[in-house]
């Protein structure tokens, strides 16, 4: 005899709603690396992003995610901005695939922390996982179809991704410096025909507890204002360790611009390395980043060089409000070095 | 009674593999006849949502405070109530939705189990009655 379940397959819900926020103190060490007209303090309060995350079932197989922000920048204006939305058909462990607005699968960060900084034992992603629209090197978003599964592997756990989509609008360093601006995340208007793809795998060893590794693939060909048209590869590998009381995660990409007419190539790398361990309710934590964008890139060469450190201590309040406090330096190759300092209160509900 | 006695000889010889204070409870037509430790971490967790021999795995645990989820979160998935409870929220926000069922007693973990031909429950070994398969833990 089967367990007597209600037959929900006529009637929407349950929706679940969920969210998250957080409020810091002190000055974030990107605000000192934008090209800004702002006049930023030291020892300002900011908002971070109210996020409004909602999942439904819509069938057996098919189910949805909304995740809604509400974010200010470094224009200091609040906007909506829908960062994920999803319509997911599961056929089983092995496969299922998503249309929609998406984290990127390239490396580990994004996609297991995904926004909240709650979530996050430091006060922000790392410099490689930086937003397209703050200033991130790496198309983090996409619009298009993501399809994912297990591969059978017995103990290894291993795992395909494969995507599809708009790809990222691009436009010249130049013409960034004069003022010219494209929303990076492609929706109604694609620049082209050419559609970006993406190909990852990792493992998930089942005999060593919260340990994920990886690589992707990422191509694309992008089309700035006024230059001609370049190819980009992005090549990710990253090695984690996710567990309660100890985190060790590194993770580095490799980004391509090649021009399809001269086939001129520049490389960047951007890589980062953290570590935390928590003692009793406190955690510290500690993360290396680095990222050299060489000066002639096309598209990111108004980035330079940055590396340096970031050390911290999180608290956690409760088990969904968590007070940190850390300090941050990187060095920038075309510009002063940036401190940060901040406090911030994260939670989740 | 002998069936009772049975159950709870099969309970203890599953805490003899090292496993104590709980029991992993299956449904009689699960042809499942073990539980490997790492396995039963990966449906917990939800990163397995099919039995090996196929069809949907349903994970039922009773409310945070009962002593056999507790010992089961410690022993299986190295975390306390405060870290699971981080984990699934984290694994929501990711998309998955693939977080056991929350009972309000092991008694009704028994009965959902005893009906379900997926479904696997954490209950402390006493609970186990006839009606269920206990696995042992390996």
């Amino acid at each position: 005899m089967a367990l007597p379940v209600e037959d929900n397959s006529h009637t929407l819900g349950p929706i679940q709603f969920r969210g998250f926020s957080d409020f810091t103190y002190g000055r974030p060490v990107l605000s000192t690396l934008q090209n800004t007209n702002l006049v930023n303090s030291t020892n300002g309060f900011s908002l971070g992003d109210f996020d409004l995350f909602t999942t439904a079932k819509l069938g057996e197989h098919f189910s949805m995610l909304g995740e809604l922000l509400i974010t200010s920048d470094f224009t200091n204006e609040f906007s909506a901005e829908m960062d994920r939305l999803l319509l997911t058909y599961a056929a089983n462990d092995y496969f299922r695939i998503s249309a929609g607005k998406y984290n990127t699968a390239i490396g580990f960060y994004s996609n297991e922390f995904n926004r909240a900084r709650y979530f996050q034992t430091a006060t922000g992603r790392p410099l490689l996982f930086t937003d397209e629209d703050d200033g991130g090197i790496l198309p983090v978003h996409s619009i298009g179809l993501t399809a994912n599964g297990k591969i059978p592997s017995g103990e290894l756990g291993l795992h395909w991704v494969a995507e599809i989509a708009n790809g990222r609008g691009s436009v010249s360093a130049a013409a960034l410096l004069a003022g010219s601006a494209v929303e990076p995340v492609q929706n109604y208007v694609d620049e082209d025909n050419g559609k970006a793809v993406n190909f990852a795998i990792y493992a998930r060893p089942s005999g060593w507890n919260g340990f994920q590794t990886g690589v992707s693939m990422y191509l694309d060909r992008e089309h700035p204002l006024s230059l001609a048209a370049l190819d980009q590869r992005i090549y990710s590998a990253y090695a984690a360790l996710v567990r309660p009381h100890l985190e060790l995660m590194t993770e580095g990409v490799y980004l391509r611009h090649e021009f399809t007419t001269n086939h001129d190539q520049f490389n960047t790398v951007s890589a980062y390395a953290q570590a935390s361990y928590l003692f009793g309710r406190i955690r510290p934590y500690i993360r290396y980043e680095y990222q050299n964008v060489p000066m002639a890139d096309p598209i990111f060469g108004i980035l330079g060089r940055k590396d340096g450190p970031s050390v911290g201590v999180r608290f956690d309040l409760t088990d969904f409000v968590g007070l940190k406090i850390q300090y941050g330096r990187v060095g920038v190759s075309n510009g002063p070095t940036a401190n940060d300092a901040q406090a911030q209160l994260a939670f989740a509900f | 009674m002998i069936k009772r006695i049975l159950v709870t000889l099969t309970a203890l010889a599953a805490s003899a593999f090292g496993q104590s204070g709980f029991a992993v409870i299956v449904s009689k037509s699960n042809p499942a006849t073990h539980m490997p430790k790492a396995q039963l971490r990966r449906m917990v967790l939800g990163d397995m949502t099919s039995w090996p021999a196929g069809g949907k795995v349903l994970v039922v645990i009773a409310t945070p405070g009962d002593p056999a989820r507790g010992a089961m979160l410690k022993q299986i998935c190295g975390m306390s109530e405060s870290d699971f409870g981080k984990y699934i929220s984290q694994k929501a926000f990711g998309g998955d939705s693939a977080a056991p069922k929350v009972l309000p007693s092991t008694a009704v973990v028994v009965k959902v189990v005893k009906l379900t031909p997926g479904g696997l429950g954490i209950v402390a070994a006493s609970d186990a009655d006839d009606s269920v398969k206990v696995l042992p833990v390996d």
